[in-house]
């Protein structure tokens, strides 16, 4: 019985580590705004150094927002030894200001490791009310941001050039009200940019539809067309 | 017909669309491969550990940057493991580290057997020669498939050694279908060089770590956009217009821009300081927008912290002015102003995000779900202006064309379906 129960336990203590990270999909964030890329909801590992930030890009439509949780993978001794104090998380709106806490919903939030409390992040659902301010954060619909950061504490010297790996998983929560227009000219965007891809333009194109449509006129013609030309000849 | 064909398929093939990654290429990452005997193991699905190595590295190959730096080294190929002492020196930089030659780097780890031991201690001392000293971080990646057999020396401390001779080196690990065992010595050697460890039971997760990790190592961290200089006299500024754009400030130092409003549109400027990491001290940065009179429209201020002394809020800060609609158009001008106080005297990078928004004309990014840690190549990061692309660009005849020739396809398919049911009737 003891040794079913060590070889249980041990079987349990060899796959663990692995089945853990499987449940998270490797993604590489960006070092900036323009870098981060586009992903939905989902749960994700990657790394990042002390006094570095990592952004991830998330489409919001009105009446949806943004539930975020995450904590770093590795032991507390090592994540102290590295100088850092925490790993602060904050959610940008689409004009990149951060995102302000109410008492609704708190969009700022710090992590360590497994054993403390996780982050636990929630952004504001996204309004399809026009947007009248003239500073701060934009709370319409357009591409959210979560940005994570390692606090570094250590004393005096840089910043010791280590990867912290870390989980989080990010829910886009409440159903998506209405799709906004796609804008007429693709956001002046991103553009002159280093990074963004390429943002394919498709007004002169064709859609799939349109040509189907044509495609099965085209074969009603020429079946009636057929037929016609069959009976005149007989 | 072929051309029918042709306008048939063309439909149906959609332009891919990329995804873009910040890339520096002053980044070089180096692949350490296990080739030791035990890679010879059936991994389960029918091939070897060796040809999950060979089918990962030939899917990520086309995933890294064009142009990236990138070597790789290989252990056990070539002494059969019988040999202990001559075993424990096969390690071999198969591939100087230099701009990816996508072909060269498949070739090499197709041409692999699993021959030997499993010297890691030996190859990790070896990586910090095989990555040179120019600026820039240096990531090794080793994927092994089990632990050193031939310590002395110890590959844990040999990982130490490793990270203890330069700041910008760090070593990741990916465990391929370890023991309990090899993994704690392979995550001890992520550890002491300061990278990650991950398990791998297949090629696809192979290759995916692979992706990611390489994307890591290139990862840039810079500000992007064309490369302007704002002016400490008001009205002076470069005239920008929607896009972005990267300068720098100094404490004490204040930055402006001219916008040129098309009548209609409605004014939005996202302005990010980025402080370098290794700064320390605080002062207030306050971004402004300017009418066309001259009169306020809006502005923001926050501390601004280095990133020896950042916190909850982080290093970096981000202003977003705007007019509260539409304008009549006109000269309109953004300050940037960082003002005396105690961050230290280094160049802030800034970001600048210009918009004229159209009537229903969505805010910021405008960018389709794609694909997750592909590193795909990008442009250069100066003077890149709009990267609109059309689909008619190069992939294929207009619209309409691609319409009627739908429709004369659906034309012909149905007269001779119609004849040929009309031949069977009447037989």
């Amino acid at each position: 019985m003891r040794l079913a129960l060590a070889t249980v336990l041990a079987l349990l203590v060899v796959t663990s580590p692995a089945a853990a990270q499987d449940d998270y999909e490797p993604v590489v964030g960006g070092g900036s705004f323009n870098a981060a890329p586009l992903m939905e909801s989902g749960r994700y590992r990657d790394t990042l150094l002390p006094t570095e930030y990592l952004y991830y890009a998330f489409r919001l439509e009105p009446g949806q927002r943004l539930h975020v949780t995450a904590n770093a993978d590795m032991p507390i001794q090592d994540f102290q030894q590295l100088g850092l104090s925490d790993i602060t998380a904050n959610l940008h709106s689409p004009t990149r200001s951060r995102y302000i806490s109410s008492p609704e919903y708190d969009v700022r939030g710090n992590f360590r490791v497994e054993g403390d409390p996780p982050l636990d992040i929630t952004g504001p659902t996204v309004t399809a009310e026009e947007d009248t301010r003239n500073r701060g954060p934009w709370l319409g619909p357009g591409v959210a941001y979560l940005a994570f950061y390692a606090i570094y504490t250590g004393a005096g010297g840089d910043p010791p050039r280590a990867e912290v790996p870390f989980h989080f998983e990010v829910e886009i929560q409440g159903t998506a009200q209405s799709t906004p227009t796609p804008s007429p000219s693709p956001t002046p965007s991103p553009t002159a940019t280093a990074t963004p891809e390429p943002v394919i333009s498709e007004e002169d194109g064709v859609e799939p539809a349109v040509a189907a449509g044509f495609g099965v006129g085209g074969l009603l013609v020429g079946v009636i067309g057929g037929i016609l030309l069959r009976r005149r000849r007989t | 017909m072929r051309v029918l064909l042709f306008v048939a398929v063309a439909l149906f093939v959609l332009p891919a669309t990329a995804y873009g990654q910040a890339t520096d290429t002053r980044n070089r990452a180096l692949i350490v491969l296990d080739s030791s005997k035990s890679m010879n193991k059936d991994a389960g699905n029918g091939g070897t550990r060796l040809d999950a190595a060979k089918q990962a590295v030939s899917e990520v190959v086309d995933r890294l940057p064009a142009g990236a730096p990138v070597g790789l080294r290989i252990y056990g190929s070539k002494v059969a493991e019988t040999s202990r002492e001559e075993a424990c020196k096969d390690t071999e930089l198969t591939i100087p580290v230099g701009p990816l030659d996508k072909e060269q780097l498949t070739g090499a780890v197709n041409a692999l057997n699993g021959k030997g031991r499993t010297p890691i201690g030996n190859s990790l001392l070896a990586t910090p020669d095989d990555l040179g000293s120019a600026e820039g971080r240096r990531s090794v990646i080793l994927v092994s498939d089990g632990g050193d057999n031939c310590a002395p020396p110890d590959p844990c401390e040999a990982a130490r050694e490793v990270a203890r001779q330069g700041l910008e080196l760090t070593i990741s690990v990916v465990g391929l279908q370890v023991s309990e065992r090899a993994r704690r010595q392979l995550r001890c050697i992520a550890s002491a060089g300061g990278g990650s460890y991950s398990d791998v039971q297949d090629a696809g997760d192979l290759g995916d770590e692979l992706a990611a990790l390489l994307a890591r190592a290139y990862r840039a961290y810079e500000p992007s956009g064309t490369e302007v200089e704002g002016t400490t006299a008001k009205g002076d500024g470069p005239n920008l217009s929607a896009g972005l754009f990267q300068d720098t400030i100094t404490v004490g130092d204040q930055r402006w821009y001219t916008l040129e409003v098309p009548q209609g549109r409605r004014v939005l400027a996202s302005v990010t300081a980025i402080p370098p990491y290794e700064s320390g001290g605080g002062s207030t940065f306050r971004t402004e927008l300017l009418a066309t009179d001259g009169g306020d429209v809006a502005f923001e201020q926050g501390l601004l912290s280095g990133g020896r002394t950042a916190t909850e809020l982080g290093r970096v800060e981000t202003h977003s002015v705007r007019t509260s609609g539409a304008t009549d158009g006109g000269q309109y001008l953004v300050g940037v102003f960082l003002d005396s106080g105690n961050l230290e005297d280094v160049p802030v990078a800034l970001e600048l995000g210009i918009q004229f928004l159209a009537e229903g004309e969505e805010v910021g990014l405008t960018r389709e779900a794609g694909e997750l840690a592909t590193p795909t190549p990008t442009p250069t990061a100066a003077d890149q202006p709009t990267q609109t692309l059309t689909v008619e660009d190069d992939s294929g005849p207009p619209g309409w064309l691609i319409l009627v020739g739908v429709a004369i396809a659906g034309a012909l398919i149905g007269l001779a379906a119609a004849f040929i049911l009309g031949r069977r009737a009447a037989t």
